[in-house]
């Protein structure tokens, strides 16, 4: 925590609304020379409830649980949380920010980081 | 439950200064606790008239289980977490499966078991890693059998079970 609250950039990048309850989602991340794929689990929520901002090189990931239950469905035993997810990861210097891509299906959430072409691996010919 | 939870505490305080005193009946944590204890100890012959008056009936402990109540009674063992609703027309079961496909869903009614197993299995270039979820519930009496269906969505398995037409709530007209 101590980490986080001296690095200049997450506090900055910390928005304002941020009283209501979140917490972090379990995701993982994939590596490649081509690009960085995140994969976020996001169970319960679609895709209008998602606001992935991207601010100073940090991927600020907030999503509501849509309270998809009915009012006439009466609760007899809880044990999933209605709490929304929050994440919040930065994003290197290799990562191209234009050519990020999300996308949303069966509760998973996946951001693909495109890595810059100046930072891809080459082999350089001799001559 | 409280009551009894009550009473025990007091024998056992008792216990410590004069190990001939009384051994109420059904003190099951209490032997657990002091399993050397209870063989020291001679029942009184007049226990039996202070014990609490519900205090021998398995059903009393029955009658407060709450695992068995109201409507599901859940296996904890298992890992799938699941919520429970209910209105007028069906039971509800939710489940939080994300990334599950449709073919890796397995939802099984036998008797009145509900067996709901999810798994699923990433594959990267770097690493192979799976998993498999299940869990069973006890539905039930009164459950529309061959109506159950189940969805998925948004990485939510929900389970429905129609309550049949006996167990609907209905207005009974007077005479």
């Amino acid at each position: 925590m101590n980490n986080t609250c001296t690095n200049p950039q997450t506090t900055i990048a910390a928005p304002a609304v941020e009283s209501r309850p979140a917490r972090r989602p379990r995701y993982q991340i994939e590596n490649s020379p081509e690009a960085h794929t995140v994969k976020i689990e996001l169970p319960g929520v679609v895709k209008a409830a998602v606001q992935l901002n991207l601010d100073d090189g940090i991927l600020h990931l907030s999503a509501q649980r849509a309270n998809t239950v009915p009012e006439t469905w009466k609760p007899l035993h809880r044990e999933l949380s209605d709490i929304g997810y929050e994440l919040r990861l930065k994003l290197n210097d290799r990562v191209d920010e234009a050519g990020l891509t999300a996308n949303l299906a069966d509760g998973i959430l996946t951001v693909v980081l495109p890595v810059k072409e100046a930072a891809k691996p080459r082999s350089i010919t001799v001559q | 439950m409280q009551h009894n939870g009550l009473r025990m505490e007091t024998h056992f305080g008792l216990l410590q200064t004069e190990p001939k005193t009384i051994k109420p009946k059904n003190t099951m944590r209490l032997t657990h606790c002091q399993p050397v204890a209870t063989a020291n100890i001679t029942r009184h012959p007049l226990q039996g008239l202070f014990r609490h008056p519900l205090a021998g009936l398995p059903a009393f402990e029955q009658l407060f289980d709450l695992a068995s109540f109201p409507a599901f009674n859940s296996q904890t063992s298992a890992t799938l977490a699941v919520d429970v609703y209910e209105d007028e027309g069906n039971y509800y079961a939710r489940f939080e499966v994300p990334g599950v496909k449709k073919e890796d869903t397995k939802v099984e009614l036998e008797a009145r078991r509900l067996a709901v197993s999810v798994s699923r299995k990433t594959v990267t270039s770097e690493s192979e890693s799976s998993f498999e979820l299940s869990r069973t519930l006890t539905v039930p009496d009164g459950i529309h059998v061959e109506a159950i269906s189940a969805k998925l969505e948004d990485g939510l398995l929900t389970v429905t079970l129609p309550k049949a037409e006996t167990r609907k709530p209905r207005v009974i007209e007077l005479n």
